[in-house]
């Protein structure tokens, strides 16, 4: 038993190995190791995105990802999807509601006042994008001081902790459509233990979008915006906080908050439709969601959910509805492999391409003297 | 799992004891074995199944990884090859992670001694038994995408067996070079309904779809697909009354069978180099196994004659 | 499972990761072999073949019907499957020695694996004889495959046939006696050489 195949090719991934290893710790004596938490805290927003395309909601081995593929967002979302899929699913959440969500930002385009007011929280939308060269040799006693003083001047608690939802107000004005109570008792599409089928439900391109890559859906959803659509999305709410995840007790089946995860959420609202059940016209929505704080990657896939179901209902006029083109091409899981895969060996198809181009150069050569000699005969 | 230390050495290759036998939990080995029961069921039809992410790229063979994951048992002897070679990276780093996952079974070069054979872009040359399975690992599944870029629309075309626009496509080329261009992943029908993309195999390799006394399996990890050739059942490549199908030619220009610099084979798929001394172009077997092989029986043969 | 493999209480083999690996190999062998017998005894511990079946194939991402009740209440949670219709399930469990009218799910034309499998209970496999005397042609059978089957209606055979007869839409199915386990996938062409009506030659 456990008899092993040992040949030279071994020796050479072993040497890459060591070789990477070698370039995250050339630092030396002047180095530190990346502490996790200090990725979890320092590089915030690159975690959220891990995390979000990884597909796992898990901020350690997040962090851990990201140290291990030394900040290649695409390896490090692997590593943790990879991780994640080894794991069986052994609980189902029911369908959590947003509007329980501890909101540290949210933002409406759509209205100055929303109920419960603006909140700008955190964000970089109106930073100035210059050099901060102070931070090149930053003091860490300095540094260490900065939270603990914002904590002491800012009363937090004066803020609740939850805002009511700027579509309810849409939706009571009669502006939006009611809410179909018939697809949210529908169960979601799993798409982590179903493949995608097309035409496929709208929860399994929800779901695909959220886990995918943050520049793919942007580029796709860009086009779109650009024109290759026409979706004119007016954001009606942009939120970023940390929901309670509920599970059901495993004996007494009762609900209960298992822990909270940090999230993303996006609402756009879009021009009416022709309604063609005579029902009355109203906007119509797209929603977007995803891990982690990462404003882009949900706004993009709001844009992309409204643009797909007009492609779904209507079929596609342009590549960001159509549900295959875009639902295929945004896991970066997926197109990085298959891109990296091409440095691999194609000896043999290789062999073969040459042997049909020699084969039909041969023809062509033949044919041309053919036709040359056909030509001196004529002559 | 955090506080364990590695020496610099092992750190990458000891995961065994925090994962599952197989990588896979047994929920994700239950799927693709059902599927590749469909697949047998239905020759040559790719069955989706949900594909996991495996811990290598996407387009590494993870299709192919992901059958012989489920697959695998104790008492299995596994070969692995690339470009037909077991020593190629691709190989060794899979069988790698094979053997870290699965503690306890066999991993040979030899194909007679192997029950289960993963593969990329070659069959071996050795005529595989009754009691072994190939899997072979797919990057494109879908012949027709070259003519239809739609799965939606391509499914309904495979279920009608509506090969037409292929059939088309392989005419032009024939109108335009005078000869069929597809070099590899050559479309092959089986058992006179489905046609398949045979994954990356050159097409000195098709012959050896039809009626092979072996199950033979393809895995699409990217693509999300299982499909079959079921052993004794027929798979025959698309081609013309006039135009027949042909495999790669190693005759040189006066029509002489080339033969390979190494173990002197006439009858196997040759790689090309140039020797970097002579600058001469030189022609060795791809299948490193069956190279080896001619050279020992070749030895055998002169000790007996000796 | 993990239940009771915390308490300490013995787990029969067919539940075990393990068995299952081997089981669904022959499983796989013989749906590529129709006419191959394989015999499962050394793993049964005396839990029927049919068991040990779903055991591999099962889990709670598929949907199972007990057509003839051969399930008891305990098996169901360690199986893990839903429940359904006969129409729409996944796996139909069926004793064949009684036929009934049902309609298995056949797949679409472009969807043909969205199709039933099921395992039909027979009282003996044999490569000699029994009451009906099978041949076998198709994928996977070098030539022409025989097998005896005893104690099941003819009727399932014939309701087989129709059932496969526009591929790529069929049901495929699994025989399983006491022990042993052969396979009809539905690309076989089932021809009924003589059957021999119950009570008599057995």
């Amino acid at each position: 038993m456990g008899y092993v195949a040992i040949k030279g090719g071994g020796q050479a991934i072993s040497g890459a190995e060591k070789l990477l290893e070698f370039i995250r710790t050339r630092q030396g004596e002047t180095g530190e190791p990346l502490d996790i938490e200090t990725i979890e805290n320092q590089l915030y927003f690159l975690h959220s995105r891990i995390m979000s395309e990884g597909g796992l909601f898990h901020p350690k081995l997040a962090s851990l990802a990201i140290k291990q593929s030394m900040g290649d967002t695409l390896e490090a979302s692997f590593a943790l999807r990879a991780y994640r899929s080894t794991k069986p699913r052994l609980i189902e959440s029911p369908i959590l509601d947003t509007s329980n969500m501890r909101v540290t930002r949210r933002i409406s385009a759509s209205f100055k006042d929303i109920p419960g007011g603006q909140m700008l929280g955190a964000s970089t939308d109106y930073a100035l994008r210059l050099m901060r060269t102070e931070l090149l040799d930053e003091s860490p006693d300095a540094f260490k001081s900065i939270a603990g003083k914002w904590l002491d001047e800012n009363r937090y608690d004066e803020i609740p902790d939850t805002f009511p939802k700027v579509l309810d107000a849409l939706r009571d004005e009669g502006l939006l459509p009611p809410v179909n109570e018939a697809i949210s008792e529908q169960k979601p599409f799993d798409i982590t233990r179903e493949p995608l089928v097309f035409p496929v439900p709208r929860s399994a391109a929800l779901s695909t979008m959220a886990r995918s890559e943050t520049g793919s859906i942007l580029a796709l959803a860009y086009s779109n915006m650009r024109g290759y659509g026409d979706i004119h999305p007016t954001v009606a709410e942009l939120r970023v906080g940390y929901l309670p995840v509920m599970l059901p007790h495993p004996i007494t089946g009762e609900l209960i908050e298992a822990g909270e995860v940090l999230m993303t959420e996006c609402e756009v609202v879009a021009m009416y439709e022709d309604e063609e059940n005579g029902d009355k016209p109203s906007f119509s929505l797209g929603y977007g969601a995803c891990f982690g704080h990462n404003e882009v990657k949900a706004i993009s896939m709001s844009i992309l959910d409204r643009a797909l179901q007009s492609g779904m209902k209507n079929g596609p006029t342009n590549p960001s509805e159509d549900p295959e083109f875009v639902l295929l091409h945004i896991d970066g899981i997926d197109s990085m492999g298959f891109c990296t895969h091409y440095k691999m060996p194609h000896y043999v198809t290789f062999q073969s391409d040459m042997d049909r181009l020699r084969t039909t150069q041969e023809k062509h050569t033949n044919k041309h003297e053919e036709a040359s000699q056909k030509g001196a005969d004529n002559v | 799992m955090f506080n364990q230390t590695f020496s610099a050495d092992t750190q990458f290759r000891k995961a065994s004891a925090e994962y599952n036998f197989g990588f896979l939990d047994e929920y994700a080995k239950k799927e693709v074995r059902r599927s590749v029961l469909k697949a047998i069921a239905i020759p040559g039809y790719q069955v989706p199944y949900s594909s996991r992410e495996m811990p290598m790229g996407r387009g590494f063979g993870t299709g192919g990884l992901q059958l012989t994951l489920s697959l695998i048992g104790k008492k299995d002897t596994l070969k692995v090859i690339d470009q037909g070679s077991d020593d190629s990276v691709n190989a060794v780093n899979l069988r790698s992670f094979i053997e870290m996952t699965c503690p306890g079974i066999d991993t040979t070069t030899k194909v007679s001694e192997a029950t289960l054979i993963q593969s990329r872009h070659r069959i071996p040359e050795r005529e595989l038994r009754e009691d072994q399975i190939l899997v072979l690992q797919v990057p494109y599944p879908d012949a027709l995408v070259v003519v239809e870029p739609s799965e939606d629309k391509r499914k309904i075309m495979h279920g009608e067996a509506d090969y037409s626009r292929l059939l088309v496509k392989l005419y032009e080329d024939i109108v335009k070079f005078n000869e069929i261009t597809i070099s590899h992943r050559y479309p092959t029908r089986i058992n006179g309904h489905y046609v398949i993309d045979p994954s990356p195999i050159p097409r000195w390799d098709v012959p050896k779809l039809n009626n092979s006394k072996s199950l033979i399996l393809l895995g699409a990890g990217r693509e999300k697909k299982i499909y079959a050739v079921p052993p004794y059942t027929l798979a025959e490549p698309l081609e013309f009354d006039d135009i027949p199908f042909r495999v790669e030619s190693f005759n040189d220009s006066t029509g002489k069978r080339r033969t390979c610099w190494r173990c002197g084979c006439d009858h196997s798929f040759l790689d090309e180099f140039i020797d970097a001394q002579t600058g001469d172009k030189r022609y060795q077997c791809s299948d490193s196994d069956y190279c080896d092989e001619q050279i020992k029986s070749q030895v055998n043969n002169q000790e007996l004659e000796g | 499972m993990l239940k009771q493999d915390l308490l300490g209480a013995h787990i029969k083999a067919i539940w075990l990761a393990e068995t299952q690996q081997a089981l669904f190999n022959s499983l796989m062998q013989v749906m590529s072999r129709p006419g191959r017998l394989d015999n499962w005894e050394q793993w049964l511990e005396n839990s029927p073949a049919y068991l040990a079946v779903l055991a591999t194939l099962l889990d709670g991402e598929v949907s199972l019907n007990d057509v003839h009740g051969l399930l008891t209440e305990s098996d169901w949670p360690m199986l893990q499957a839903k429940k359904s219709e006969v129409e729409l399930a996944n796996y139909l469990l069926c004793d064949a020695s009684k036929m009934v009218h049902i309609q298995p799910s056949l797949g679409t034309l472009s969807s043909p694996d969205f199709s039933a499998t099921l395992i039909l209970k027979v009282a003996q496999l044999s490569v000699k004889q029994g009451s009906m005397n099978l041949k076998l042609t198709g994928p996977g059978i070098n030539g022409e495959a025989q097998v005896a089957v005893s104690g099941m209606e003819q009727a399932w055979l014939e309701n087989r046939n129709g059932w496969c007869s526009a591929f790529p839409l069929g049901i495929d199915c699994i025989l399983v006696d006491d022990t042993q386990i052969m396979a009809l996938p539905r690309t076989t062409r089932v021809e009924i050489l003589e059957a021999v009506h119950n009570g008599e030659n057995n």
